[in-house]
């Protein structure tokens, strides 16, 4: 039997997603999410608490840290093949 | 001007995740033996401290909750940071990824006086990022830096021309930019602890026992300093270009560490291609899991940005090296470089390998790092402990992006 380190019982649990979404967005002095549907249910943006932005090769990804007001999610926004992706959940 | 970002990753993962404003937080590498790299100012309150490893900090603040860092948000950040600052100064040098110095001179009839400029530029940071900084304005950077520290978080500190002296009179040296824990010691064994009797020792004795840098120590004693605010490309060039990583787990086996070997050199060779500059000697470090890191250089025959030569480099340097124990940290760079002025090889072979390495480098800019890679990594390519470095840079050839 192994026993968690002790530091793993308390680590932010961010959970690993990359699958593609639907995202109805605001595209007007930047992009805004406004919801989300990820694995047939869809989810209000009530906040966006954090943006920030990434290459990936070429091409560059918008992030968005949101939340629907109990979750945390980081969208993904590729500006290259104008897909949207669901990163990770906390 | 200095600006210092608060608790600068720790603050950007609270404004991420509203749950963890105001909770002890520590941000970590995304690999389990990497330290703490910034704690939140309510984990600072029990005594986490940037560098210590997990079970240290937890040992300090058990309710103490480890985010694993993502550089890229930091980055980029970074560098909106630096987009507010340009808008109030043509002359902004990136001392760090969460500092930076600003020469305000010759601004205050146009956007007003320093601390109007400082509060204008807090109050964009903090409604366009909703972080944080502490600014210190004086009539230069050594003094600047201090004024910054000494307001924390969420500072504004001004030291005017005419309370210097009053300012350092009672300071511990400890306290100045540039003065370490080792430093210190050695003053402390002349009986110089403070500004002031560092001010007033005789200059002869301090450039007799520090040789040329006795002179600048007195001069920092007095809160004088001459360095001029350095703007982002005007640096001065790169002198090496290298990578390193720990390693997941300790490493005693030979062919794992060339496995790690080849990654790292074509992480640097990939780099220096980027930017046209070629080196002459490659440098191997090499860290055990006590800490004791040593590195051991090797010259080439002629400049070298390829893959192979620098891999084959460190391999030819690891050969030479009698292991004591496993290896904690590898690291590959190369160092007297010059600029890769692409001179027409001369046999075909070598022609076919730049075109090569030209092909690989392009797709791999175009669809990512190591899309395309070495088949030795293919069942190896465990993502690496990024870190962003203090030599960071938002452009050039410092610029690393690690994830």
């Amino acid at each position: 039997m192994t026993f968690p380190e002790p530091w793993e019982a308390c680590h932010s649990m961010a959970t690993e997603i990359n699958d593609h979404i639907q995202v109805i967005a605001v595209f007007d002095n930047g992009i805004r999410p406004a919801k989300f549907k990820w694995r047939g249910r869809t989810y209000p943006v009530k906040e966006i608490t954090y943006t920030w932005g990434s290459k990936d090769g070429a091409a560059s990804l918008v992030h968005f840290s949101v939340t629907d007001g109990e979750t945390l999610f980081e969208l993904v926004y590729n500006a290259s093949s104008m897909k949207w992706s669901l990163e990770r959940t906390e | 001007m200095h600006l210092d970002m608060n608790a600068f990753f720790a603050s950007v993962e609270q404004a991420c995740n509203p749950t963890l404003r105001g909770r002890p937080i520590a941000v970590v590498g995304s690999a389990k033996r990497t330290v703490v790299t910034t704690a939140s100012y309510e984990a600072r309150l029990y005594g986490v401290k940037t560098g210590m490893n997990r079970y240290e900090a937890k040992k300090a603040c058990p309710s103490l909750i480890f985010v694993t860092g993502d550089n890229r948000k930091y980055i980029d950040t970074s560098v909106r940071v630096l987009d507010i600052l340009k808008d109030y100064s043509p002359a902004i040098e990136v001392y760090s990824i969460d500092e930076a110095f600003a020469d305000l001179t010759g601004c205050s009839a146009l956007l007003g006086s320093p601390e109007e400029i400082s509060r204008s530029i807090k109050e964009r940071i903090r409604s366009s990022l909703g972080l944080t900084c502490s600014i210190g304005i004086a009539p230069n950077k050594l003094l600047a830096k201090l004024a910054s520290d000494m307001k924390k978080p969420d500072g504004l500190v001004v030291i005017r021309e005419e309370d210097v002296g009053g300012a350092l009179k009672d300071l511990p040296v400890k306290e100045l930019w540039g003065i370490g824990p080792r430093l210190t010691s050695h003053l402390a064994l002349l009986g110089v602890r403070t500004c002031g009797e560092l001010a007033d020792f005789p200059a002869s004795i301090l450039r007799e026992r520090f040789g040329i840098i006795g002179e600048r120590l007195k001069l920092m004693g007095r809160g004088i300093d001459s360095s001029p605010v350095v703007p982002a490309g005007e640096e001065e060039e790169a002198k090496s270009v290298g990578h390193s990583t720990t390693l997941p787990k300790d490493v005693s086996d030979r062919e794992e560490i060339k496995r790690y070997l080849l990654k790292l050199s074509e992480m640097v060779g990939n780099r220096a291609r980027g930017h046209k500059l070629k080196g002459r000697r490659v440098t191997l470090t090499l860290r055990y899991p006590d800490f004791y890191t040593f590195s051991r250089q090797k010259s080439l025959s002629c400049p070298a940005n390829d893959t192979r030569v620098i891999f084959q480099s460190a391999i030819s340097i690891l050969e030479g090296i009698r292991l004591k124990t496993a290896v904690r940290l590898l690291g590959v760079s190369i160092s007297e470089l010059t600029k890769d002025l692409k001179q027409m090889e001369l046999f075909d072979g070598e022609r076919r390998r730049e075109r090569l390495l030209d092909a690989v480098d392009s797709i791999n800019g175009r669809f990512g790092d190591f899309t395309l890679t070495w088949a030795t990594l293919l069942e190896h390519n465990e993502p690496s402990a990024g870190v962003i470095s203090p030599a960071w840079r938002p452009a050039g050839v410092k610029r690393v992006n690690v994830r």
